[in-house]
């Protein structure tokens, strides 16, 4: 049983697995609610198969709690259910589905979809499903883009449709990989101040980037992902 | 009126084709992701039975061993989504279990319901008679037709408008389904039941149409898979308009001269696959390209 308080996400021992080789190794992490950490380091450092290694998607040894509840033992899709959310490095690409359509995915989990399509929020909180409102609140654009073919929208709308389905699912925490990737200048500060947003409603984040000034102006705090190991590190340091 | 006849009856067995066809398609796209042949062998289970049908002389009651797809693909699905303890809806063994149980239940009951005559119960491909509707007078073949393509559709129609996104979703990219909170594994499933359901009937039908033999199974078998490349895999509309237009060519053929039907349909479709530029199974439509 872990140690952490309620609500507070925490990864130990984690190795992540592709075929019988261990990549990349993280001791410890604890992430309090509204907290959000920055995993930096270059490409290829391995910061995406940890995020998926956290998310399930990837086969791992160790443990991975939210709060008193072991994710560690339950497959992909059951920890979305718990609180985890995932966003890949890659925006959803599908022809023929608008927008809504793919938001309203998690809301075919059960008799919430009246809840989450008509409520109007106002006050999202960790564990809860957004509603359209309150996603269009936090992440300007979606309003935008809610009834448009998936394949016709930009970059940030692309990105923040990603998040929307996260966070559809009533996270406790978020896992984004490389949110900023292919992203200009406005659309990273957009999406700094999204970021900001959602963490302070209290769901924690989890940001892997190469992107040193996104780490240094978003995270709480931040670790430094090189040659298979996750350690502290302070932005300043240089990642090559 | 020769002629008129023989279009008649074509069109007879075209749902037959129809829905082996739909058993290779919609099992290769969606619920063979990670059970690739899982639709073949529900369609060769069910055209076997078929072929059993009238080979061991035990027709009825090989027709009744044809309906168990059928009625396996309904408990499946039962099984997947209104069994709603995680312990079994997210465990394919327990949920095959459970499932199977189900279908044997299903046909006991259908059996003990239907009293002295098993025969009767499972109704040889008459569905109305197998739940027990008012008898019919007409043809048992074209109320077997008849009653496969209303299925068919209203498969279509309920899958479509309310599986719809998953599907597509299923279909280009699971890992979304995922990070929705869904099973991807359970989706799948239901893309086996539909396959299941799919055999099954095929199987009924098939062994409407008089005699079948081991070939005949093969053959049969070896042009559903013709019909679903010809249609576009999981393609709805593709196996029934695939599958009217070899059913017309192979009887229309065979009153030529018998055998030629066979020959016709298995040369149109080698045609059709070499003129593709010999992407044999991927059906080209604008819509089909932009999904890739």
């Amino acid at each position: 049983m872990s140690s952490f308080s309620a609500g507070t996400f925490s990864v130990e021992q984690l190795e992540v697995f592709v075929g019988p080789t261990s990549v990349v190794r993280l001791d410890e992490l604890s992430v309090r609610p509204g907290e959000i950490v920055a995993l930096v380091g270059p490409g290829g450092a391995g910061k995406t198969l940890l995020l998926r290694g956290i998310a399930g998607l990837q086969p791992t040894t160790g443990q991975v709690w939210l709060g008193e509840r072991p994710l560690h033992d339950r497959r992909p899709h059951e920890r979305v259910r718990d609180g985890l959310g995932f966003v890949p490095q890659h925006g959803i690409e599908l022809p023929d589905l608008i927008v809504e359509e793919v938001l309203d995915l998690p809301a075919a989990l059960g008799g919430r979809r009246r809840r989450m399509r008509f409520g109007r929020g106002g006050s999202p909180r960790p564990g809860a499903p957004w509603s359209m409102y309150d996603l269009c609140e936090y992440l300007p654009g979606l309003e935008r883009v809610v009834e448009a073919d998936l394949q016709s929208v930009g970059a940030w709308e692309r990105l923040a449709v990603s998040i929307a389905l996260a966070l559809r699912s009533g996270p406790q925490v978020v896992l984004l990989d490389e949110p900023a990737a292919g992203l200009g200048d406005v659309s990273i500060e957009r999406l700094r101040a999204s970021l900001r947003r959602v963490a302070a409603t209290g769901v924690a984040l989890v940001v892997a980037t190469r992107n040193l000034a996104l780490a240094r102006t978003l995270a709480d705090q931040t670790r430094a992902v090189q040659g298979g190991r996750v350690t502290p590190f302070t932005v300043g340091e240089q990642v090559r | 009126m020769r002629w008129v006849d023989l279009v008649i009856e074509a069109l007879l067995r075209a749902p037959t084709l129809a829905l082996l066809a739909l058993a290779f398609g919609v099992g290769q796209r969606f619920g063979a992701r990670c059970e690739l042949w899982g639709g073949a062998a529900a369609a060769v289970a069910a055209v076997g039975a078929g072929w059993l049908s009238s080979a061991t002389g035990l027709g009825p009651v090989a027709n009744a061993a044809a309906v168990v797809p059928l009625v396996f693909g309904a408990a499946y699905l039962l099984g997947v989504f209104v069994t709603t303890r995680p312990e079994i809806a997210g465990d394919p063994t327990r949920m095959f279990t459970a499932s199977s149980l189900l279908a044997v239940a299903a046909v006991a009951v259908t059996v003990l319901w239907r009293g002295d005559d098993p025969v009767a119960a499972t109704g040889g491909g008459n569905l109305r008679e197998l739940f027990g509707g008012p008898s019919v007078s007409v043809d048992s073949a074209v109320d077997a037709a008849v009653a496969s393509a209303a299925i068919l559709a209203l498969g279509a129609l309920v899958t479509l408008s309310r599986f719809r996104v998953r599907l597509v979703v299923m279909d280009r990219a699971p890992e979304l389904l995922v990070r929705a909170g869904h099973d991807a594994r359970q989706v799948s499933a239901l893309f086996g039941a539909v396959t299941a359901s799919a055999a099954g009937l095929a199987g009924v039908l098939a062994a409407r149409h008089g005699a079948l033999t081991p070939t005949a199974a093969v053959a049969l078998t070896v042009v559903g898979a013709e019909t679903a490349l010809l249609g576009g895999l999981g393609s709805i509309p593709g196996a029934i308009g695939a599958a009217v237009v070899l059913s017309l060519l192979g009887t229309l053929g065979d009153e030529v001269r018998q055998g030629w039907g066979g020959l016709a349909v298995h040369a149109v479709v080698l045609v059709v696959l070499f003129a593709r530029q010999g992407h044999v199974g991927r059906w080209s439509t604008p819509r089909w390209e932009a999904a890739r």
